[in-house]
């Protein structure tokens, strides 16, 4: 048939090479995937972000004389009581929730994560993180940009930009957040990377990338299309050949692909009752941390380099001033679909060489103006984060913090320190992977970071 | 820039170039160490260590260290005219300048001893950007006097690599390309046609002049400033307050381009604008304190953005530095710039004049108001404001109320305690039954128990008409929809302030605490009567049930509602009075009778009509006191600043005076009083100043070209790229000044060369501008070329966001500003937000709004396919034009021919023709109306190809 044989896609392979010289074209896509630095013991980053600061000493910091010296009044100079009316005496606050010993390791957990901790072996728990800001904003933006004020790239556009992408018809970082959290857009912005790099949002839902639903059917828009590289391809023959004009041609294939591809990632029927379960998803259903975890491990699964998942938004969330009763709602969202995650990756094989991280942007402080205060405030000094897989050492845990919880005693892992080892869990250097800006080499941890050994197989 | 660059590339072939200029004259003079510094050592910095420096060593020769003596030779063989190589590829020295260099030569080519083995390039104060530019003599290439200098410059490269560059482009191409370069939107068919049309010569200058002088180019090239700049409407604080009065700034700096401000002036004015203003008058002062935007729009940091003004400071710095410099000073902030000669001090010494200078403030999650907004009025013009507010004021008092009448029947009273409520009832708990005569009026009052906490009561109030047969109830609910209304009345409806007398409550609210579904009436901030209009409560204070009446009596004094009676009759008063707010004293209620009462109601309702005359003049002064103001800059108290160790703030080290950058040894106003910025701004705008002009003229180059002759348009430093045609770029630099920094006489020289009217091309072609440099449209140029061609675009100026009111602000990080507000008019005119940015322009590389933007990223993602194919706007874009080009009659070659004048200014190929009925043979089902289905696809299939994508 004329339609099929002579103007259909067949053609456009050999239309394509004719309008491009491929070594250019290869060395021009900013996606196409790149050798890390060295041997990377993870492939793919999935990163799980907790809106609000999580409080350690409720979840993975184990801290009995907290329980016994509740009340006790404590002398702090603590960015978070300076000048501020009320705290001029502040006074230890029990945690509310109960710790036990899990798996082989014994890694130690509160009954607020009973499914993550069945996972213990499985995990490399660091108890000694710091930060540089006590204020969401700042402390957000530091632990997904390496920089507490001004704008720079994400951890995943650096990612991305260091090692390319394994799927072209879909983008190569993307976050799944259902709101916007502290600092917005810029947690997921490629800042001065090129804008490939950049994240697309996805909003758990329907419809979860913006204008991916073509509004005529498949069948026009494939003549439509086929309308579109005719008359762009008239246009590249009166020209010499230029590879922006062959990207763009070449852009449109992609995102017809991607029309296919993305809503093929998000389609759960062909899932499993058993994997649904896992997550703790109902069927039909497209929202939900368990959503977020079972889309995230679709992505993956298709060569996405990076998946950040936010749980929530910039209110709503872990900030639990007024009641830390509410850390329970916030941890029976994700408790479930974690643990389903961390699972369902083992099951497939896929957990060896996929990293998850899981991290918050500050803990919070063991003590409040009085000791029966029902919430917590923010807390700079100390916090706990994990990760899982991709390299990371199972069941260990690292770093102490004082008898308290209230700094980091020993093994302190700074921000630019997480940074420093994902990037090496990545087959990455974090000190050469760099980006020339305004006159200056770039990289994710500023001058800073050291590569955690300890938590790495 | 990886790519070898044409003057190295030139340089290892024997050279076209035959004739050397003049030959030296006269016997060399001997040079000696003394004279090295200041005759050869600059000349071998601008014109050898390119290629024969520490980074490359082109024949292994060496010119930065002192070269060896079998060397000598070989650079005096390639200064003599007829040797085989001639250097350096730029074209012969100067004869002056030749005869120094041979005799330096000649003498031995001594070098300064000390420093011997140190090599030049690397003493930064030798950099080629720090010396200034010399007006270099333009090279001959044997062509016609009369050819444009720059084409001289870049036909000497092309011949130098034996490079023919490609002919002159088409008309269509070059009007579309000259429409799109100065206006940023594409050309009418009228244009068009016009331009193929002019057979006169001059058809091109006439273009360019039409284009420099339209309004839209301001919009274009204004953009450009923005970027560098990275202005937002919103502060970029954890909040994200938006900054209402931005815009003034964002329409004084397309109107300074429009109106070709020079461009010294144009960064006089903002830097100093205040205090330039002090000489100015009328719209030039006014604008002039505008113009300082450029400072008070830098970027607010955390929580109490005074906390963190060292960060603003720093934006300011890099900002200014970047912007005016093409250097930045920021990385000086913690130590001495690591590869530029800039000292830690120079960067505390800028600190000191911005830290002198006070900044609009923006408000922010702990202080939501704006304050230091900067007035554009004369100092009399706002006395005289504040003396008729005054006298408005008195008036409005005066018109108010009428004495409390004292033979009031007082029906029944009862005691609502905090967190209590009573019933409206006599004392048995019976509804309080009364007889009134039409017009008689039943006066409810609630008092405040104490002098605080005097509180927000919910009321409910229902009084039945008794007599048979006419059964009547009026529900104080039932005017919660109607709610403010014009008039503090509403049916038989009143309320009244009872602090002194009776008076209406003056002032109509919409949206009480931001809330839209708050709205009624109130005097002062109390007392007030209020509804819910919504179905569900509202948090604001304490939370409000949906559907409901709220009252709020004084501190001082009780808030009053009244019913007149619209017949006569007996009436049964019953309700509820609940305190809506617990934690104060409780309210007491009161109902009296007032017979008569219509004609003290209509005297108040006059009263209030009179006054509310009154208030409506009040309010415009009002406004127009809070908008005519500019988020700007002025004058704060002179102090130096002290180095921040590390850059911390909390650790002060040494005061440093505060005045001008000393790294480029250009002497600067020492500052004595003030700020410093006159004397800032008059050092960067100085004629001495070797980098200010030639980061201009390089950035109108890049603006035309795609790239800057230096690549690195916001780094002019050590680290930055060098430029691929030093002479040019110091060619345009001196020349411009020359022309008093005339920036549009820039352009028509530049689009004037025969380089920029080439036929395009891509690569390294386009690279050496042997063909023009193919570009796709900016973000910006899309969605306005979208707008245009689908005659749905505004052409008018953008003014004022339509930003919720001040006073309603509690913006904070977990709610901040997150408004979009759509608009039809030009892309530069767009509300644009610092910590959310707008999709669109994301995902077509526009600017980022938090930091200094000075090239334009290129991408080619499929989301960006995506967008054309599928989004609401392009789909809108196509069903605009399909219709339009089809309304008539149903003739497709007239369809075809509307459209592609449309979108392109052309008419459509035979083949294109062809195009079209093959998709309609491929679309058709066998059913009807494949034709319009097949217009829609076509239609949009053009309006995203290649040819409307890019300019040629």
């Amino acid at each position: 048939m004329l339609r099929s044989s002579i103007l259909g896609t067949m053609l456009f392979p050999g239309l394509l090479s004719e309008l491009m010289h491929s070594d250019a074209h290869a060395s021009d896509n900013p996606l196409a995937p790149k050798k890390p630095h060295f041997k990377a013991k993870a492939k793919r980053v999935i990163f799980l972000f907790m809106t609000g600061g999580v409080s350690h000493v409720d979840t993975f910091d184990h801290k009995p004389k907290l329980f016994t010296d509740v009340g006790r009044e404590v002398k702090l100079d603590h960015p978070e009581i300076k000048n501020r009316p009320g705290y001029e005496r502040i006074f230890l606050k029990r945690p509310q929730w109960d710790f036990k010993r899990y798996g082989q390791s014994g890694m130690e957990a509160s009954t607020l994560f009973p499914n993550v901790a069945t996972c213990a072996d499985d995990i490399a728990l660091i108890r000694s993180m710091h930060t540089d800001h006590s204020n969401h904003y700042n402390a957000t933006l530091g632990m997904h940009t390496g920089s507490f004020a001004f704008a720079r790239p994400s951890l995943g556009a650096w990612v991305s930009y260091g090692l390319g992408s394994e799927n072209q018809n879909l983008p190569s970082f993307v976050t799944i957040a259902p709101a916007q959290t502290y600092a917005g857009s810029q947690v997921y912005a490629s800042d001065f990377l090129p804008g490939a790099h950049q994240g697309t949002r996805i909003v758990p839902g329907p419809l979860p990338i913006a204008d991916i639903r073509p509004n005529v059917s498949k069948s026009d828009q494939r003549q439509a299309l086929n309308a579109l590289a005719r008359m762009n391809q008239r246009h590249a023959s009166t020209r010499a050949a230029d590879p922006q004009l062959a990207a763009r041609i070449q852009s449109f294939e992609t995102a017809f692909g991607m029309q296919m591809a993305v809503p093929d990632v998000f389609d759960f029927t062909k899932e499993s009752d058993a994997t649904h379960a896992l997550y703790g998803l109902e069927r039909g259903s497209t929202s939900g941390f368990g959503w977020q975890c079972l889309a995230a491990r679709r992505l993956v699964e298709r060569g996405v380099r990076f998946v950040e998942l936010i749980d929530t938004g910039s209110s709503g969330n872990w900030d639990s001033h007024g009641d830390m009763m509410d850390h329970e709602r916030l941890a029976r969202n994700v408790d479930k679909p974690i643990a389903g995650l961390l699972k369902d990756l083992k099951a497939r094989g896929m957990l060896e060489d996929t990293l998850v991280v899981w991290t918050t942007e500050f803990g919070r402080t063991p003590f409040n103006n009085t000791a029966d205060a029902r919430g917590r405030e923010h807390h700079s000094w100390a916090f706990s984060s994990w990760l899982a897989g991709g390299g990371a050492k199972p069941g260990v845990t690292y770093g102490s913090t004082d008898e308290y919880g209230m700094r980091v005693e020993t093994d302190g892992v700074h921000v630019h320190d997480f940074h420093a080892t994902i990037l090496h869990l990545m087959g990455l250097d974090h000190t050469r992977l760099t980006y020339r800006h305004s006159g200056r080499d770039y990289r994710l941890t500023d001058v800073y970071g050291e590569v955690v050994r300890k938590v790495i197989v | 820039m990886q790519k070898t660059h044409p003057l190295v590339a030139g340089i290892l072939p024997a050279l076209l170039l035959t004739a050397a200029a003049a030959a030296p004259q006269g016997i060399p003079a001997r040079i000696d160490v003394s004279t090295f510094e200041a005759k050869i050592r600059p000349v071998l910095i601008r014109e050898c260590i390119p290629c024969h420096g520490a980074s490359q060593q082109k024949g292994g020769l060496r010119l930065d260290i002192e070269p060896q003596t079998s060397d000598i030779k070989r650079i005096k063989a390639a200064l003599t005219p007829g040797n085989a190589i001639q250097m350096p590829p730029s074209g012969a020295l100067n004869a002056n300048v030749k005869t120094d260099i041979l005799g330096w030569l000649d003498s031995g080519a001594p070098w300064p001893k000390a420093n011997a083995s140190k090599s030049v390039a690397s003493d930064p104060k030798h950099h080629w950007a720090f010396l200034p530019p010399k007006r270099p003599s333009v090279p001959n290439v044997g062509k016609s006097p009369s050819v444009n200098p720059i084409d001289a410059f870049i036909n000497q490269r092309l011949a130098s690599t034996k490079t023919n560059a490609s002919g002159k482009a088409d008309r269509l191409t070059l009007i579309r390309r000259a429409t799109y370069d100065l206006t940023g939107l594409p050309p009418t068919p009228q244009e068009v046609d016009a331009f193929l049309a002019d057979k006169r010569p001059g058809a091109w200058e006439r273009v360019v002049d039409r284009l420099l002088k339209s309004p839209h180019y301001g919009e274009k090239w204004g953009r450009l400033w923005l970027d560098i700049v990275h202005y937002a409407d919103t502060a970029g604080e954890n909040s994200d307050h938006p900054l209402p009065h931005m815009w003034k700034y964002r329409n004084w700096v397309i109107d300074a381009l429009n109106r070709n401000l020079p461009y010294n002036m144009f960064l006089q004015h903002q830097l100093a604008g205040d205090l330039m203003a002090e000489q100015l008058t009328g719209d030039a002062a006014r604008d002039s304190r505008i113009a300082t935007g450029f400072l008070a729009g830098a970027r607010r940091f955390g929580h109490d953005i005074d906390a963190d003004m060292h960060l603003t400071y720093e934006d300011v710095i890099d900002t200014t530095s970047k912007a005016t410099l093409g250097l930045s000073l920021a990385c000086a902030r913690c130590h001495d710039h690591k590869f530029d000669p800039i000292p830690q001090r120079d960067y505390y010494a800028l600190y000191g004049i911005f830290q002198s200078t006070r900044f609009a403030y923006p408000g922010c999650e702990p202080f939501q108001q704006p304050k230091f907004l900067v007035p554009l009025t004369s100092a009399t013009e706002q006395a005289a404001r504040a003396t008729e507010l005054q006298q408005l004021e008195r008036q409005v008092a005066m018109q108010a109320g009428v004495p409390r009448p004292k033979d009031m029947e007082q029906l029944g009273t009862a005691r609502v305690p905090d967190s209590g409520s009573a019933n409206i009832a006599t004392p048995s708990g019976k509804p309080i039954e009364v007889a009134l005569s039409a017009g008689d009026v039943l006066l409810f009052e609630i008092h405040p128990n104490g002098n605080h906490g005097a509180d927000t009561t919910r009321l409910e109030l229902t009084i039945h008409g008794m007599d048979t047969g006419k059964p009547a109830a009026w529900r104080i609910t039932d005017i919660v929809d109607t709610l403010p209304g014009d008039a503090p009345w509403n049916g038989p409806w009143m309320f009244l302030d009872l602090a002194a007398g009776l008076r209406t409550l003056g002032e109509r609210l919409t949206d009480i605490n931001g809330k839209s579904s708050l709205r009624g009436w109130r005097s002062g901030e109390t007392p007030s009567v209020f509804g819910n209009t919504a179905q569900t409560a509202v948090d604001v204070w304490t939370s409000l049930p949906g559907r409901n009446i709220y009252v709020h009596p004084g501190p001082k004094g009780p808030v009053g509602i009244s019913w007149t009676a619209p017949t006569g009759g007996s009436f049964a008063v019953s309700g509820v009075v609940a305190d809506a707010h617990p934690g104060g004293d409780g309210v007491t209620w009161s109902i009296h009778k007032i017979t008569p009462g219509m004609k003290l109601l209509a005297t108040l309702k006059d009263a209030s009509v009179r006054a509310r005359a009154l208030e409506t003049r009040i309010a415009q002064l009002r406004a127009q006191r809070s908008l005519d103001v500019a988020f700007a800059c002025a004058e704060g108290t002179g102090a130096d600043a002290r180095v921040q160790l590390k850059g911390d703030p909390a650790v002060p080290g040494a005061v440093v005076e505060r005045g001008v950058p000393s790294f480029l040894g250009l002497p600067g106003g020492k500052v004595t009083t003030g700020s410093g910025r006159l004397e800032l701004a008059k050092w960067i705008t100085s004629r001495q100043n070797p980098l200010t002009a030639r980061v201009w003229v390089n950035r109108i180059w890049q603006g035309h070209f795609g790239t800057g002759i230096v690549a690195t348009p916001n780094d002019f430093g050590l680290r930055g790229a060098q430029p691929t045609n030093q002479p040019l770029l110091d060619w345009l630099a001196t020349t411009f000044m020359d022309n008093g920094w005339d920036t549009k006489r820039l352009h028509k020289l530049l689009m004037s060369s025969d380089a920029y009217q080439r036929k395009s091309g891509s690569g390294e072609r386009a690279a050496a501008l042997a063909a023009f440099p193919r570009r796709r449209l900016t973000a910006e140029e899309l969605r306005d070329t979208y707008l245009k061609v689908s005659g749905v675009l505004d052409p008018e100026p953008g003014a004022a966001h339509p930003f919720p009111p001040e006073h309603t602000w509690a913006f904070t990080q977990h709610t901040p500003f997150a408004d979009e507000y759509d608009s039809s008019k030009r892309s530069v005119y767009v509300m644009q937000k610092r910590n959310r940015r707008t999709p669109f322009f994301a995902l077509f590389d526009g600017p980022d709004p938090n930091t200094s933007t000075a090239i334009r990223d290129n991408t080619t993602v499929p989301t960006q396919a995506l967008w054309l194919m599928n989004s609401a706007f392009v789909q809108s874009t196509g069903d605009v034009i399909a219709k339009r080009t089809t309304s008539g009659t149903g003739d497709i070659d007239k369809w075809m021919t509307s459209l592609y004048r449309t979108l392109l200014g052309r008419h459509p190929s035979a083949a294109e023709r062809a195009d079209y009925y093959l998709l309609e043979y491929q679309l058709y089902d066998g059913k009807s109306g494949t034709t319009p289905r097949a217009w829609n696809a076509y239609v949009k299939a053009l309006l995203v190809s290649n040819e409307v994508l890019y300019v040629d």
